[in-house]
């Protein structure tokens, strides 16, 4: 990732600004050192988290650069489609999870895996834990914030990246979830309305909706209006089912269902998500519609043409006056450490309460957890490092970590939590859970093995000949493509498993 | 003005407003866990 066509000049108080956050994000990990007794205080600050500290956990955690560079990709490419067609269908989904979230609370588990495991047994549980590990590995925050500090201090990528990830794991693993959801609240202030001010600033500059169109037209050489397109012209129905479909993941999201089951009460978590959601929507909004105002930028001849996911940084930078470029700086800083460090802190938990724990150390004492928690932030940042060197593109990582959580935990969960009167088996929950994650993966290497990269679409296809008929398997495919065979597998499952688990649901009531 | 236009300026008003307030409910508690050293469990409200 290097930063290409992008010019930023920062005045001294920009740099104290940016100082003053980064040692702001220790101090708070540090405040928080000595106040945790427990797992439970560590992983869920004490399950007593209140609305306005919900709203900001959930909003910066679930908001990070996928979102901020990802959503901005699009708007350069392909207008406000990146909103209609990618973003939309989450803000019905968060809706969704407002209603959903308290009967989640009530259950009083800590993790979505401990419903799992109750509800199916210690196979599915390690599936589960698996799943939601790989999904919590944020490489795209990382190397998003090594990208920054590349910029910022003019030192190599490898370099930023590791001082960054060391600043995330030094307050997370410090002040566990209070330190996160504490920092968090800044950082949803800071990147928001950083956000909010550019979009503002740029969209002004560029001459409202009538300079802007002037500038695509400039920028295309051509009629622009598909960039004003919901669906960009050219969207079909399969495209859009298909990015629409890895809005599910809400559902089953392991950060998501963490603050949820660390609010104070049912009805905190309700509240939250509410008061989140239209700021979540405009957040989106914005971040699509300074990309479209970057390629009309680049049109007027106002900038040069960035690397796509940069867009929106070349746009903002070229537009903000001083001081403001150190908190909008600071605002990209946050969408990525809130993102990693509440990932750092979840997989960590998927690490040693999950998996450790329940299959090779039933009898793990409080203060060993609490103590290998800690240490298994350190290994989960590790491995979030290590990858980030290896990957390009990132809407592709993300719809692929979508897929294998959503396959392997959706049907089992939401079967285990709202179908009451159904008596739970272990086949059922083990034979959902390995189709889903097995089947992805299975998937992903078939296509990306025999198929070829569409330079057109930007992602790996697979043509194949069915009953005289071509049909080419995209590799997003698989998030919907592999649900029917995980619902087969359970209900297989269902019919033939004999053992009857006790209902977690009717346990919890 | 046009439609987009009216759309930018409601996302950015929502973007630049909302936050600060949830951040003033978020300092108002802060401040009486500071004072109480309330870090722990808190009864339901």
């Amino acid at each position: 990732m290097e930063a290409t066509g992008i010019e930023i000049h920062l005045a001294w108080f920009d740099w104290i600004i940016i100082f003053l956050y980064l040692a702001g994000m220790i101090c708070v990990g540090l405040f928080f050192r000595k106040k945790q007794q427990s797992f439970e205080d560590y992983f869920l600050a004490s399950k007593g988290l209140t609305m306005p500290l919900m709203v900001g956990t959930l909003v910066s955690t679930f908001f990070g650069l996928d979102t901020l560079f990802g959503t901005s990709e699009i708007g350069f490419f392909e207008g406000v489609t990146g909103f209609f067609a990618y973003a939309l269908p989450y803000t019905g989904l968060y809706l969704l999870m407002a209603y959903l979230a308290p009967r989640f609370r009530e259950l009083g588990s800590n993790t979505f895996v401990d419903i799992i495991g109750s509800s199916y047994g210690k196979f599915a549980r390690a599936i589960s834990a698996c799943s939601s590990f790989f999904y919590s590995i944020n490489t795209m925050e990382i190397m998003g914030m090594g990208f920054i500090f590349t910029l910022l201090f003019k030192i190599p990528f490898w370099l930023g990246v590791l001082a960054a990830a060391v600043i995330v794991v030094l307050y997370t693993t410090s002040g566990g979830l209070w330190a996160v959801a504490v920092t968090d609240m800044f950082q949803f202030t800071i990147m928001t309305v950083s956000l909010g001010i550019a979009l503002l600033a740029c969209w002004r500059n560029l001459g409202g909706y009538d300079g802007i169109f002037s500038g695509l037209s400039a920028y295309l050489d051509g009629d622009p209006r598909y960039f004003f397109s919901p669906s960009g012209g050219y969207l079909t129905a399969g495209i859009i089912a298909a990015y629409a479909l890895t809005s599910l993941a809400v559902l089953c999201e392991p950060a998501f269902l963490h603050r949820i089951f660390a609010s104070r009460t049912p009805k905190e978590a309700r509240r939250a998500l509410l008061i989140s959601t239209p700021i979540w929507s405009a957040y989106e909004f914005a971040c699509c519609m300074l990309g479209l105002a970057a390629a009309a930028a680049v049109g007027l001849g106002i900038i040069g043409k960035p690397h796509a996911n940069q867009a929106l940084m070349a746009v903002a930078a070229r537009y903000l006056p001083p001081g403001l470029i150190g908190l909008f700086l600071a605002g990209v800083l946050a969408a990525a450490m809130s993102t990693a460090d509440s990932y750092f802190l979840v997989s960590s938990g998927n690490l040693v309460y999950d998996l450790y724990r329940p299959l090779f150390k039933p009898d793990l004492s409080e203060k060993k957890l609490l103590a290998y928690s800690k240490r298994a932030v350190i290994i989960s940042a590790a491995v979030s490092v290590s990858l980030s060197f290896y990957f390009e593109r990132i809407m592709g990582v993300w719809v692929f970590q979508a897929s294998i959580l959503i396959n392997t935990v959706l049907i089992p969960l939401y079967a285990a939590v709202f179908m009451k009167k159904l008596p739970k088996n272990r086949l059922s929950g083990s034979l959902a859970t390995a189709t889903g994650f097995f089947g992805t993966i299975a998937y992903y290497l078939l296509v990306t093995t025999a198929g070829h990269f569409s330079e057109e679409w930007e992602t790996m296809v697979l043509p194949l000949t069915i009953g005289g008929h071509r049909v080419e398997l995209w590799q997003e495919y698989g998030i919907f493509l592999i649900p029917p065979f995980v619902l087969l597998a359970f209900m297989i499952g269902q019919l033939c498993g004999k053992e009857r688990r006790p209902d977690l649901a009717k346990e919890a009531l | 003005m046009s439609g987009w236009d009216l759309g930018v300026y409601a996302a950015a008003a929502v973007l630049i407003i909302a936050p600060p307030g949830i951040f003033y409910l978020y300092l108002r508690e802060i401040a009486r866990r500071l004072r109480e050293n309330d870090w722990g469990q808190a009864p339901p409200s």
